[in-house]
């Protein structure tokens, strides 16, 4: 009873006068989401290098929007005295809160995405076994591509909760490291040369920071091998795999001109030399 | 908390025991009987009225007389008050709630009986008999109302006393009086043993006055005997030395009537004071004088026996016994007693002496005693005499001061009823005024969100809160007129009390000059201090009228500001109608504001001043002085870096004048203009500041808030005129200024300027003063229409003068055009010179701005790029030519593109500086290492430097070398560079080839293209590394100068360790050409081709009819600001683009210039990732060939093919051979594209 009262109560709240002032607010906001997110969307890519920027407005003003459309089109549409606002606040307030809460737990959420910022539109981030680019950050969820070009959707509450790293903070470049093991009995200095300018030469190499390579030994299962660690910046991170593949493939083809071989290689010329060896003895 | 309950309990208990005591009164009061209950018939009514109506009445009537004969005895002292009034035996007299009770009763029976007596009566059949009933009825009433009119004035006196005295009963009382003389007994015993202790003479003093009055109000509760079971008792002491006079129950009427004196007034007031006069003048006083004359005629003393020694004794007896007795002396009979008795043991001490001689001392004894009481019998007579006199006026004084002390306290009593009464009044005004100023305030707010909204959020309109803020002011208005009217009331009440409290106090004074003695002064002192309390009350009374009548006043004018303020911020939104409605009682407006104008100024300068003066005080207020510092701290602050800055303007406007300075070469005449920008630095430190103070001032204070405000107007002005001087200056003068006038111009617009400043700030001024202080709309509209005028006529006036001084200015202009022609003529009357010279300033404006427009254009200056836009618009492109165009002969394109490699030549460069120096410093030491040479390709870097190369100073050989091919490794390196350097270099290993070239005679070595010794590939920097350590080897003994792209220079230092670039000491930029050097390189390109450059084309006519001729040269000087943008300040890209812009003209040897697409500022679009990667490699090395494009992207030899096929397809490529090359005029949009896609990201 004090359901379906509460019901007509709500009816009689509405201004039916302003409905297709509400719905031309809804169509109007939808086309400017529409014209906002292509014309920024555009403008990144015509300006790369504020590509990460404008995406990050386009996320900011669609969510205003979302809220500004959301009010304009509630006090337009309802004529609520405040004192039935506070009666009904009592019942469908509660009733509300109960049946969306998972929802408002994760527009408060998308709130303090925004404000806080543990990274942003653009940002490739790891989160729960999933690494991609966030492509939207919404009222209530997060997008992301992943490397196979899976889109990943978790809510916004989750981020809350759970660690989340991402690779550029905001920035349009990032960090790529990428090993590679050669033979503990390599010529090491060479092969990190090599490495240092397959990096330099690449393509896709952001040489505003510095390129860095770590020599270290390490067991690999039950092999002994130098690593050759490779710690660069890729100019823009949609090219991290890319860069990553380009400087491998130009590594691999230098080491083997340059005969320093990788640890399977080495360790195979050892035992058909440790073979050979009775033989040759 | 058991206090209050007792209290409660109490108070709950007394309420149903009131409630009884009415319900038993009712019926002891009952209304008469009334009409009600007779028959019809008027024979049947009348007979029962007879027989049962008529009895009743007479036997009331006979009550009614017997209780008003037994109030009268009971105040003439013949009954005791249960014997007057003996309902009243057994109440509690002493408790005020049982008082009012009673008085409640008595009003309910005298209603209950007038009801009966307006009622209408029946038909008894004829008016005689009506008009029996009629009286009977009215006598019964009448004297019932008699009766209770006497036992209401006893109730009434008893209730007026006991409130004089709330919560002296007479239980409590007498406690306290025992209290007070057990005090009184301490006290008193202190001062007797130290007489100077001046806080024991204090409290005994105080006591005695506490006594007084304590015992004032237990003597009349005594008197009253209202207290049960008190009226058996004998007269205390005290009492009997005022009762020995009269019989007692005159004196208990004397008593009882002066109870009552005081709270009556009128004729029975003065009949009281006339028959207590007379009583005690007939009976107190003879008693008095009979007292006496007993005393003194007490019997003579006896001699004594000793005879010789009583003789002295007797004679000291004698003399006090003659010695005259004072009035006041209560003890002459005590000593004549003594006396007698001293004489008495004299004489029978002498008994057994001789009796002659016995019988005469005792003769003579008596003889003398005789005289000597014959003397003081005379003493006696003359004082008596006195005392009558004494008693007379000392019981007219009492009784005077009785009657005037009622007086007071009847004027107080009035001046308290009328001050709550109206407290209340301003309180239930004050609350409804509040409510209706919320409500209309609500509306306005309401009504200025819903007009701030784009959508309605609100049916409150700002009509209706328009015309409900009007409603309000009217309301307002009214109340305040009524308030002036009780305030000129109260205050003429206030004269009229001050006058009698005056008149009062003079007869205080009178008559405490009236001796009295005994009680009679305590009693005066008593009432004299009632009635000091009661003048006191009266003053204080009448003087919290007249403020509570003025704070009235001054809310009710406060709320009438609220409200007006509230209609002036809505006055923008309402609709005409309202404005309308407004002018049509602004008549009413105005007679209004005159009535309350003066006391609205008078609230204001009442608040302020009582600001003022309460200010000190939050001194001794913690909260105040607490909430002071926090706002003041801030306001010290502002306060204190207002004096700092301002105390610094000189140095602030010098600093500002070097920034401007340093930024802007060749404004060092800036620095004249001190004293202006210091007077601008001052005015702006004053508005930017003064605005931050204003309003906390006015929160804090808002006079000093106005005086703020009028200095922040004083301080606009100053920074208008300031501005004017810093930015306008006269001809003649030396210093730099944006506006030039002639001296009369600049006379009569400084003079404008301060006379349109000095308007607007009367202007303002007026209005906050007529608006804020006065409160007056309707004044401010009568005055701003007049200041309005007076505006428009000076404005009218000064154009009037502006007018042939503008026209002399446009006069200058170029007269082709319609306007300026037309503007330049006179007007044919006087009276449209001021809209000519509105016209023509306009004008004169706009072409002034589109002139500084143009040149900032030109300069690059401030908005330069945004003005370069200008700039393009300002010049016809090729969509506006609908002809189609010639290109130039092919001679000419031919001649301009082989020129090209040798145009240094005509241009002046300033690059050879660094490199003399570098070359002289190497010729010191041999050590400078490598110099380097960077540019784009196209900028000449060789051409110029086999231009400067011959002129360096020691006439040194000089050797030119080019990198023609990629050094792979080391021996590359080695055997490409023993090459060059001919000769029999060794070429086996490095070590011997520098030894080699130490031994070689001093050479300048200039290598070209650097960027071409390396590939950007894994291995590709071997040979480079070698070359630079080569060169840096030989810089020791040759001086080397080498040329690099700058893009390639620009990736090589960002390899860090990969590339020692560090052997590079010296790196020279080609700097980028401006538009004169592009205009002289031009020129010197196209006059030894006979052709002459036509930019006539390119004119657009001005709107603001500019000379022809300087349009032509803005023309020229836009298209190479164009071309230098358009090819980076590349003078081989740029030449390359100026054949795009030139076709055949019309004239013989001549071509003209037009404005191509490739000067536009565009990028390229539709380029794929593996195109950018293309052309960034491209970009960065100038030249590569297919192979090597596949190995330094590193995508596949298809993927390669297709990329260059599609860039050389839209021209962005040439194959010169087998390399691939970025074409030279689009090197420029490639590399902003390039840039822009972030693609080309390691540059600088």
């Amino acid at each position: 009873m004090t359901e379906e009262l509460d019901v007509q109560q709500i009816i009689q709240f509405v201004r039916w006068d302003q409905v297709p002032t509400a719905f031309f607010l809804v169509v109007l906001g939808w086309i400017g989401f529409v014209v906002l997110g292509r014309t920024l969307d555009n403008l990144g890519e015509r300006f790369t290098d504020r590509r990460l920027v404008l995406k990050k407005t386009k996320a900011l003003l669609r969510f205003v929007l979302y809220l500004a459309l959301a009010i304009l089109v509630a006090t337009s549409l309802l004529d609520i005295p405040t004192q039935a606002m506070f009666a009904l606040a009592g019942t469908i307030g509660l009733a509300v809160g109960f049946a969306f809460k998972d929802l408002l737990a994760s527009l408060m959420a998308g709130v303090i995405l925004l404000v806080d910022e543990p990274f942003q539109v653009g940002d490739r981030i790891s989160f729960g076994g999933n690494y991609g680019e966030v492509t939207e950050i919404g009222l209530r969820s997060v997008r992301l591509v992943t490397l196979d070009d899976n889109l990943v959707t978790i809510p916004n509450s989750q981020f809350l909760t759970d660690s989340v790293a991402s690779a550029n903070a905001g920035a349009l470049d990032c960090m790529v490291v990428v090993p590679f093991y050669i033979g503990a009995a390599e010529k090491f200095s060479v092969a990190r040369r090599i490495v240092a300018e397959a990096a330099a030469t690449s393509r896709y190499v952001y040489l505003q920071k510095p390129i860095v390579t770590l020599v270290s030994d390490e067991f690999m299962g039950e092999r002994f091998v130098t690593v050759i660690r490779l710690k660069a910046y890729v100019f823009d991170a949609r090219y991290e795999k890319a860069f990553a593949s380009d400087v491998t493939e130009r590594v691999k083809r230098a080491l083997a001109e340059a005969h320093i071989r990788t640890p399977d290689r080495q360790y195979r010329d050892l035992d058909l030399n440790h073979r050979e060896t009775p033989r040759d003895a | 908390m058991t206090r209050r309950i007792d209290s409660v309990l109490i108070a709950v208990v007394a309420r149903w025991f009131l409630c009884a005591c009415l319900a038993v009164l009712s019926v002891a009061y009952a209304a008469p009987p009334g009409w009600d209950g007779l028959p019809a018939d008027a024979d049947a009514a009348w007979g029962l009225w007879e027989q049962h109506h008529a009895p009743l009445l007479r036997a009331r009537v006979e009550s009614a007389t017997q209780r008003s004969l037994d109030a009268d005895r009971y105040f003439a002292g013949d009954v005791s008050l249960s014997g007057a009034f003996p309902h009243l035996a057994d109440a509690r007299l002493d408790d005020p709630l049982v008082l009012s009770a009673r008085l409640v009763a008595l009003d309910d029976a005298m209603v209950a009986g007038e009801a009966g007596r307006i009622s209408t009566a029946p038909d008894f059949g004829s008016n005689d008999r009506v008009a029996q009933a009629i009286a009977l009825v009215a006598q019964a009433l009448t004297l019932e109302a008699a009766a209770t009119t006497s036992e209401r004035r006893l109730l009434l006196s008893l209730r007026a006393r006991l409130t004089r005295f709330p919560g002296e009963t007479y239980e409590q009382t007498q406690a306290h009086l025992a209290d007070i003389d057990a005090s009184l007994g301490v006290a008193r015993g202190l001062l007797s043993e130290d007489a100077e202790n001046i806080q024991a003479a204090r409290a005994v003093a105080a006591l005695d006055t506490e006594r007084a009055t304590a015992m004032a109000l237990f003597t009349d509760l005594r008197r009253l005997a209202t207290v049960p079971g008190f009226e058996a008792r004998e007269p205390t002491a005290d009492f009997v030395s005022l009762a020995s006079g009269g019989s007692a129950a005159q004196r208990r009427a004397d008593q009882r009537l002066g109870l009552l004196r005081v709270h009556v007034s009128g004729e029975l007031a003065e009949r009281i004071d006339a028959v207590r006069l007379t009583w005690r003048r007939d009976n107190v006083l003879p008693e008095l004088q009979g007292q006496l004359e007993q005393k003194l005629s007490a019997e003579a003393p006896a001699p004594t026996a000793e005879l010789e020694a009583l003789i002295a004794q007797l004679a000291v007896l004698e003399q006090r016994m003659a010695a005259p007795p004072s009035v006041a002396d209560s003890s002459l009979s005590t000593d004549s007693t003594a006396v007698q008795e001293q004489i008495d043991s004299v004489r029978s001490e002498l008994a057994d002496i001789d009796h002659a001689q016995l019988t005469s001392a005792i003769g003579s004894l008596e003889d003398r005693l005789d005289r000597a009481s014959s003397q003081a019998q005379d003493a006696r007579d003359s004082s008596d005499a006195a005392l009558e006199e004494a008693l007379v006026a000392a019981s007219e004084s009492q009784a005077a001061l009785l009657r005037h002390v009622a007086e007071a306290n009847n004027r107080a009593a009035r001046s308290l009823d009328r001050l709550s009464n109206l407290e209340q009044a301003v309180q239930r005004e004050h609350a409804g005024r509040e409510a209706r100023g919320v409500e209309v305030r609500s509306k306005i707010d309401e009504s200025i969100e819903e007009a701030r909204s784009f959508m309605s959020m609100s049916d409150v309109g700002p009509d209706d809160a328009y015309a409900a803020a009007r409603t309000e002011i009217r309301t307002l208005r009214h109340e305040a007129f009524r308030l002036l009217g009780l305030r000129a009331t109260a205050v003429r009440e206030t004269a009229a009390m001050l006058e009698a409290v005056e008149e009062d106090r003079r007869v205080m004074a009178e008559l405490s000059r009236i001796p009295m003695v005994g009680q009679d002064v305590a009693a005066r002192e008593m009432a004299m201090s009632r009635w000091r309390a009661a003048l006191k009350d009266e003053v204080e009374a009448s003087e919290a009228a007249k403020v509570a009548v003025n704070d009235a006043q001054a809310a009710t004018l406060v709320a009438l500001r609220i409200i007006k303020e509230g209609k002036r911020s809505i006055k923008g939104l309402v609709s005409p109608d309202q404005r309308k409605i407004d002018g049509q009682k602004l008549s009413l407006d105005l007679r209004w504001e005159k009535t309350l104008v003066w006391p609205a100024f008078l609230a204001v300068v009442n608040d302020q001043f009582r600001a003022v003066v309460e200010a000190p005080l939050m001194l001794f207020h913690p909260a105040a002085m607490w909430a002071f510092l926090q706002s003041g701290f801030w306001l010290f602050v502002f306060l204190l870096g207002w004096w700092f800055i301002r105390a610094r303007s000189g140095p602030i406007g010098i600093w500002l004048i070097s920034r401007v300075a340093e930024r802007r070469e060749g404004r060092g005449g800036l620095f004249t203009l001190q004293p202006e920008v210091r007077r601008t630095v001052r005015a702006v430190l004053d508005l930017a500041i003064g605005w931050l103070l204003q309003e906390p001032l006015v929160g804090f204070l808002p006079i000093l808030g106005f005086a703020v405000w009028v200095y922040l107007q004083v301080a606009l002005y100053r920074l208008a005129v300031a501005l004017f001087d810093l930015f306008i200056e006269p001809y003649g003068a030396v210093r730099p200024s944006v506006l030039t006038l002639g001296v009369k111009a600049y006379k009569l617009a400084r003079h404008s300027l301060r006379w349109v400043a000095m308007w607007l700030i009367i202007r303002d001024f007026v209005r906050e003063i007529l608006q804020g202080v006065l409160d007056a709309d309707g004044l401010d509209t009568i005055a701003r229409w007049g200041i309005d005028g007076v505006g428009i006529a000076g404005g009218l006036y000064l154009l009037h003068r502006w007018a042939p001084v503008l026209r002399g200015e446009i006069q200058g202009f170029h007269q082709e055009s319609r306007w300026v022609r037309f503007l330049s003529k006179p007007p044919r009357l006087a009276v449209l010179n001021a809209p000519w010279a509105v016209i023509t300033g306009a004008y004169l404006g706009t072409a002034w701005l589109w002139d500084r427009t143009q040149e900032l254009a030109r300069e690059r200056e401030g908005f330069g790029r945004l003005l370069a836009a200008v700039t393009r618009y300002r010049l016809p492109t090729e969509e506006n030519h609908t002809q189609a165009v010639l290109p130039p002969p092919a001679t000419v394109l031919t001649a301009l593109r082989d020129r090209a490699r040798h145009y240094s030549e005509w241009v002046d460069r300033n690059e050879d500086v660094a490199l003399r120096r570098v070359f002289a410093s190497w010729q010191t030491d041999h050590s400078s290492g490598v110099t380097l040479l960077t540019g784009d390709p196209g900028e000449g870097k060789d051409a110029y430097l086999r231009q400067i190369i011959p002129t360096l100073p020691g006439n040194i050989q000089a050797l030119y070398c080019s990198v023609d091919r990629r050094l792979d490794d080391e021996d590359a390196a080695v055997g490409w560079l023993a090459g060059v350097l001919g000769g029999d270099a060794p070429t086996h290993s490095t070590e011997a080839f520098v030894q080699w070239l130490e031994l070689q005679e001093p050479r300048i070595v200039v290598m070209s293209d650097l960027q071409g010794a390396f590939l950007r590939t894994v291995g590709g920097f071997q040979g480079l590394r070698a070359l630079l350590y080569l060169l840096n080897a030989a810089s020791n003994r040759h001086f080397v100068v080498a040329t690099c792209h700058t893009k390639a220079f620009q990736y090589l230092k960002r390899l860090g360790s990969l590339v020692n670039i560090e052997v590079v000491r010296e790196v020279v930029s080609m700097a980028p050409y401006g538009e004169k050097d592009m205009q002289s390189l031009v020129t010197a390109m196209v006059e030894p081709l006979g052709y002459a450059l036509r930019f006539e084309t390119l004119v657009r006519n001005s709107p603001f009819g500019v000379d022809p001729a300087i349009e032509l040269r803005r023309a020229v000087g836009r298209f190479y600001l164009l071309l230098a943008d358009a090819s980076d300040g590349n003078p081989g890209v740029a030449l390359r683009l100026l054949t795009q812009c030139l076709s055949q003209a019309s004239q013989p040897m001549s071509l003209d210039v037009r404005i191509a697409p490739c000067l536009g500022a565009g990028t390229l679009d539709a380029l794929s990732d593996d195109e950018m990667f293309m052309l960034v490699a491209l970009r960065m090395q100038g030249g590569l060939d297919e192979p090597e494009l596949v190995r330094v992207t590193n995508m596949s030899a298809n993927v390669v093919r297709n990329v260059v096929r599609n860039l050389l397809n839209r021209k962005l490529l040439f194959k010169d051979g087998s390399t691939m090359v970025v074409a030279l005029d689009q090197l420029p949009v490639v590399t902003r594209t390039l840039r822009r896609r972030h693609f080309l990201h390691f540059v600088d």
